[in-house]
C-alpha cells in the first residue's frame, strides 16, 4: 500500500547524488566562467611573499586572525560587564533606572552595528579632546578603539536581555525556599539563584560571543587590519578572489567551531542531570 | 527634633546618624553627582535648564531629609507601618533620578540643536529615503513608489494568514498584491535609480520572502529521520551560521556573475541575504518543533495519522505560534543586515547616508545619528509588534 | 462479566526484547490476548509495563522477537499506519491537541485518515462525546477542561477510529483523586461493551471489577499471570506478594 519509504537506502543515495550533482553543476558553471575570463585559480598565492606585511600571504592572514581574536576577547569582556549592569538595572525597583536601561537596550539592539561603528568612529571619536584622540590612536589604533566600543555596546544590549531573562526564569519558590531555610539575601542569591540562572544564561551567552566574533569582521570597513580586511587586501593585490575569500571563510570557520567546541564543554559541565 | 533632619542640610549625614549605612553612602554619592552637574547649569545655563537644576537640588535635600526622618521614626517605633519608610525612599529616589535624567536630556537636546549641519542633512533627506529616484531625470518614474502600497498590503495579508493558517481566498489576494506591487516597482529596482530606505525595505522583503520557505525546509530537514536530508540540512545551517555575513555577500558577489551573467550584483546581494537568513530561520523552526512535547506526535501517530499528517495537522500549527516572535526578531536582524550590502556599493539606507557624509565632509555626526534613528524607528515598531503578538498569545492561555 | 472467546487471539507477542542503549527494558516477554479480553497490567515503576504496551502500536520499536497485531507483524517497513488505526491509545498525560477544540480533537483522525466527510465525523464525534458524558463541552478547548474531562476526551478521541484494541497507559495516574472515578466509569462501560483492552494501571478496584486476567510485570518480564481473584487472594510468587503488600499499605 504505502511502498514509498524515504529511509530506503536506494532513495537516500539518489537524493544524495542529486545534491552532489547540483553542487557539481554550480562549480562547473563557475569554473567555465573563470576560464572564459582567463582567470586561473592559484592556491600557491598563499605561499608567495605578501605585499602588505612581512612574510607570506598566509602570515598576513594569520596576523589578521590574531587581531580578530584580540578585538573579540576585549569586546567580550567589556560587553559582559556592561550587559550584566544593564540587565540587572532592567529589573531595578527604581523606575527611572529601569527606563534608562530599557532605552539603552532598545536603541542599541534596533540599529545596525555598521551604523554604530561609523557613528562612534566618525561621529563621536572626532568630538573627543585632541589629546585623548591621539593617545588612543597611537596606543591601539583609532579604528580598533571605535570598533571595540561599538561591538561591546551593541552586544551588551543583547547580553542584558539574556541576563534579565535568566534571573526572571528562576521560579519565585526558589527565593522563598532559600529564605525559609534561613539563608541571608546574599546567600540565597549566590548559592541558589545565580548557579541556576547561569545554566539558563550560558547557551544564549555563548551564541552572543559567537556573533560578536563574526561581527568583528565589520572592523575592516574602518581599515582595522583584522582577518576580513587582510583577506580583501590580498584579493586586490593578487587578483585571486576565490583563494582570498576561501581563506577568510576558513579562518572564521576555525574560530567559530573552536568557540562552539569550548561552549559545548562548558555547557556539559553545567548541565543539570535529568531523569530520562 | 528628629536627628534624620540633618539630611536636609547635607544629604546622607542624616542616614548615617540613623545608622542606615548603605542608604547614607547612596545619598552622599547622589549629592556629589547632582551638585557637580546642577551647579554649573544653575549659574550659567538656559532658563529651563536652571529651573530643572533648581528643582533637582531642592528635591535632593528635601528627599534625603524626609527619607532619613521616616527611617528614624520607624526605628523608634513611632511609625507602626513598616512598609512606609521604604516606600518614601523609593518615591524620592525616583523623583531625584528622574529630574537628573531630564536635565541631561535637556542638555543633550540643546547641544544637538546647536550643531551646524542640520540644514545639509535636511536637504539630503529625500536621497536618504528614496535614493536617486528624486533626481529630475527619474521624475516620470516617481509614481512607481506607489507600488509599495499593494506590496505591503499583500505581505500583511499573507502574514496574517500564515499565523491563522486558513483562508485560501485571502492568500490569493495577498499574492496578487505582491505581484502587482512587484510589477509596478520592477523598472526602478536597480542600483542606479532606487536607493536609501526604499531600497533597504525592498532588500529585506525579498530576503524574507525567499528565506522563510528555505528556512522551513532546512529546519524540518534538520530533525528528519532520513540521514541524507538531516546531514545536508545540518551542514547548510551550521556553515552559514559560522561565517560572517560580509563573507557570504562576497562569495555570492564573486560567484553569481559566473552563473547568472553580468549585471546581477543586486541578485547576488538578495540571495546572500536570503540564504544567510534561512540558516537562522532553520534553527528557529527546529527549536519551535522540538519545543512541543513528544506526546503530541505520539498521540497523532497512535491515532493512525502519517508522519506528514501529524506534522501538518498537529505539530506545525502549534509550533508556528511559538516561532512567530523569534521570526519577527530575525526579520529585524535581516533589516539591519541589509546595511552591510553597502560594502558592495548598494546604495541602501546606510550606503546613501555614507555617500552623503563623504560628500559633505563635516556633518558626519548628524548624518549617522539620523540614519541610526531611521533604523531605530522601523525596527522598534517591528519589535513592539512582536511583543504585542506575544502578549496576545499569553492572554489566550 | 464478559467471557473471552479463547480461540481468537488478536495480539500475539513472542520473546519480545527491548533495549534503551545499554538498558535491557524488556527481557523476552510472551503474551497472547484474545478478542474481547480485558487485561490489566500491574507492576512497580520501571518494570517495563508501559514500554511493553507502547511496543504494541510501535511507539517503541522492539529489537528481538515478534509481535503480531490483528494478523499483521510489527517490523521495520511494515504498514504501521494500518495497525495504528486498529489500536487506540490513551496516555497518562492525555496529550490532547491544545490548538483544537474538544470536538476537533475527536474528529481529526477520522477526517484525515479515514477521509470521513465533515458532517459525518462531527456526528460520530458528538455521539462519542455523549458516550463519555461531555458532549456539552464540545466547543471548548482542552485547557478549559478539568483533568478528568480531558482524559475522557482522550478516550473518545481514540474510540473515533473504531479501533479493535484499546491501550491504556496509566490513564488515571496524573489525575486528582476525586477525578479518577469518572474516568474509571467510562473504562468499565467500555469493557462491558466487549472492547479488547490492555490497561497499565494502579487501580486495583478496577482490576477486580472488570479484568479477565491480571499480569504482573517486574524487571522487564512477566512474573505472574492470573485471574483477578487468584491474583489478589492467592498470589503464587514471592515478588507478587511483596508488591501487593506494598500497595496495600500505601
Amino acid at each position: 500500500m504505502n511502498s514509498f519509504n524515504p529511509k530506503n537506502p536506494v532513495i537516500q543515495s539518489l537524493f544524495g547524488a542529486f545534491l552532489i550533482a547540483l553542487v557539481g553543476v554550480l562549480v562547473w558553471q563557475i569554473s567555465q566562467g573563470l576560464k572564459a575570463n582567463n582567470i586561473v585559480l592559484d592556491w600557491g598565492v598563499l605561499g608567495q611573499p605578501s605585499q602588505i606585511t612581512s612574510g607570506s600571504n598566509l602570515t598576513t592572514i594569520l596576523l589578521g586572525m590574531w587581531l580578530t581574536i584580540r578585538i573579540a576577547l576585549v569586546s567580550i569582556i567589556l560587553a559582559l560587564l556592561l550587559g550584566i549592569v544593564v540587565g540587572v538595572s532592567r529589573l531595578s525597583s527604581n523606575t527611572v533606572v529601569r527606563l534608562v536601561a530599557t532605552a539603552y537596550v532598545e536603541f542599541f539592539r534596533n540599529t545596525p552595528l555598521l551604523v554604530q561603528i561609523f557613528f562612534w568612529y566618525f561621529g563621536v571619536f572626532n568630538l573627543l579632546p585632541k589629546v585623548v584622540q591621539d593617545s588612543l590612536d597611537t596606543q591601539f589604533g583609532a579604528p580598533t578603539v571605535a570598533v571595540v566600543a561599538a561591538l561591546s555596546i551593541y552586544t551588551s544590549s543583547y547580553i542584558a536581555e539574556t541576563i534579565r531573562a535568566g534571573i526572571q526564569s528562576i521560579p519565585k519558590g526558589q527565593f522563598e525556599a532559600g529564605d525559609s531555610l534561613g539563608l541571608s539575601g546574599f546567600q540565597t542569591l549566590g548559592l541558589i539563584i545565580l548557579p541556576q540562572a547561569l545554566r539558563v544564561v550560558i547557551p544564549p551567552l555563548g551564541n552572543q560571543f559567537l556573533n560578536l566574533t563574526k561581527n568583528s569582521s565589520l572592523a575592516s570597513q574602518l581599515g582595522a587590519q583584522e582577518l576580513f580586511y587582510y583577506g580583501i587586501q590580498m584579493q586586490s593585490y593578487s587578483g585571486q578572489g576565490f583563494v582570498s575569500i576561501s581563506a577568510i571563510t576558513l579562518g572564521y570557520l576555525v574560530m567559530s567551531l573552536s568557540i562552539t567546541a569550548i561552549l559545548t564543554l562548558i555547557n556539559n559541565r553545567f548541565a543539570l542531570a535529568v531523569r530520562k | 527634633m528628629n536627628i534624620g533632619a540633618l539630611s536636609f542640610v547635607i544629604p546622607g549625614v542624616g542616614q548615617f546618624a540613623v545608622q542606615t549605612l548603605f542608604l547614607g553612602i547612596q545619598y552622599l554619592l547622589a549629592a556629589i553627582t547632582v551638585w557637580l552637574v546642577a551647579l554649573p547649569i544653575l549659574l550659567s545655563g538656559p532658563l529651563e535648564g536652571r529651573i530643572i537644576a533648581l528643582a533637582l537640588l531642592v528635591s535632593l535635600h528635601v528627599g534625603a531629609g524626609i527619607t532619613a526622618i521616616a527611617w528614624k521614626q520607624r526605628a523608634d517605633g513611632l511609625e507602626k507601618n513598616l512598609a512606609k519608610a521604604p516606600r518614601t525612599y523609593r518615591l524620592w529616589s525616583n523623583v531625584i533620578a528622574g529630574l537628573l535624567v531630564l536635565l541631561l536630556v535637556d542638555l543633550f537636546a540643546r547641544w544637538l540643536l546647536s550643531l551646524p549641519s542640520w540644514s545639509a542633512v535636511a536637504s539630503n533627506l529625500t536621497f536618504i529615503l528614496i535614493g536617486k529616484l528624486r533626481a529630475p531625470s527619474n521624475a516620470e518614474d516617481l509614481w512607481r513608489l506607489w507600488g509599495f502600497v499593494p506590496l505591503m498590503i499583500g505581505l500583511v495579508v499573507g502574514w496574517n494568514l500564515f499565523r491563522a493558517k486558513k483562508g485560501l481566498l485571502g492568500l490569493v489576494l495577498g499574492f496578487v498584491g505582491v505581484i502587482i506591487g512587484t510589477v509596478i516597482l520592477w523598472p526602478i529596482i536597480n542600483n542606479q535609480v532606487l536607493g536609501g530606505l526604499a531600497m533597504s525595505v525592498m532588500l529585506a522583503l525579498w530576503g524574507i520572502v525567499l528565506a522563510l520557505p528555505l528556512g522551513m525546509l532546512v529546519g524540518i530537514g534538520r530533525i528528519s529521520e532520513i540521514p541524507v536530508v538531516r546531514i545536508s540540512s545540518t551542514i547548510w545551517i551550521e556553515l552559514f551560521r559560522s561565517i560572517p555575513f560580509v563573507a557570504v555577500i562576497f562569495w555570492f558577489y564573486i560567484c553569481l556573475p559566473y552563473v547568472l551573467g553580468q549585471g546581477t550584483q543586486l541578485y547576488a546581494v538578495v540571495l546572500a541575504l536570503a540564504i544567510f537568513t534561512s540558516s537562522y530561520i532553520g534553527e528557529i523552526v527546529r527549536a519551535g518543533l522540538q519545543s512541543l512535547p513528544k506526546g503530541q506526535t505520539e498521540a497523532s501517530r497512535s491515532l493512525g495519522l502519517s508522519g506528514s499528517q501529524a506534522m501538518i495537522q498537529v505539530v506545525l500549527p502549534q509550533a508556528i505560534q511559538n516561532m512567530i516572535p523569534p521570526l519577527v526578531g530575525q526579520f529585524i536582524s535581516l533589516f539591519k543586515d541589509t546595511s552591510l550590502t553597502s560594502i558592495v556599493s548598494i546604495l541602501e539606507l546606510f550606503g546613501a547616508g555614507r555617500s552623503v557624509a563623504n560628500r559633505l565632509g563635516n556633518a558626519t555626526f548628524e548624518i549617522y545619528l539620523t540614519i541610526a534613528v531611521i533604523y531605530f524607528i522601523v525596527n522598534y515598531s517591528l519589535s513592539r509588534l512582536a511583543a504585542s503578538l506575544e502578549g496576545a498569545k499569553a492572554k489566550e492561555r | 462479566m464478559t467471557q473471552a472467546n479463547s480461540t481468537d487471539p488478536i495480539i500475539i507477542a513472542q520473546d519480545v526484547h527491548k533495549y534503551f542503549g545499554q538498558f535491557h527494558a524488556l527481557r523476552g516477554v510472551n503474551m497472547t490476548v484474545q478478542k474481547g479480553e480485558v487485561l490489566v497490567i500491574v507492576g512497580p515503576s520501571g518494570s517495563g509495563k508501559s514500554t511493553f504496551i507502547r511496543t504494541i502500536n510501535r511507539l517503541e520499536a522492539h529489537q528481538k522477537g515478534t509481535i503480531i497485531v490483528d494478523g499483521i507483524e510489527l517490523k521495520e517497513g511494515s504498514n504501521l499506519d494500518a495497525i495504528r488505526r486498529e489500536v487506540g491509545m490513551v496516555f497518562q498525560s492525555f496529550n490532547l491537541f491544545p490548538h483544537l477544540t474538544v470536538l476537533q480533537n475527536v474528529t481529526l483522525a477520522p477526517m484525515q485518515v479515514r477521509k470521513m466527510p465533515k458532517d459525518k465525523a462531527n456526528a460520530l464525534g458528538m455521539e462519542l462525546l455523549e458516550r463519555v458524558g461531555i458532549s456539552e463541552q464540545a466547543q471548548k478547548f482542552p485547557a478549559q477542561l478539568s483533568g478528568g474531562q480531558q482524559q475522557r476526551v482522550a478516550i473518545a478521541r481514540a474510540l473515533a477510529m473504531q479501533p479493535k484494541v484499546m491501550l491504556f497507559d496509566e490513564p488515571t495516574s496524573a489525575l486528582d483523586p476525586e477525578m479518577v472515578g469518572e474516568v474509571l466509569d467510562v473504562m468499565k462501560t467500555l469493557a462491558k461493551s466487549g472492547m479488547t483492552m490492555l490497561c497499565v494501571t494502579h487501580e486495583m478496584g478496577f482490576a477486580k471489577a472488570v479484568a479477565n486476567r491480571v499480569v504482573f510485570f517486574d524487571q522487564g518480564n512477566i512474573v505472574e499471570e492470573n485471574t483477578p481473584e487468584g491474583f489478589f487472594n492467592n498470589p503464587q510468587h514471592e515478588r507478587t506478594k511483596m508488591f501487593l503488600n506494598q500497595i496495600r499499605h500505601a
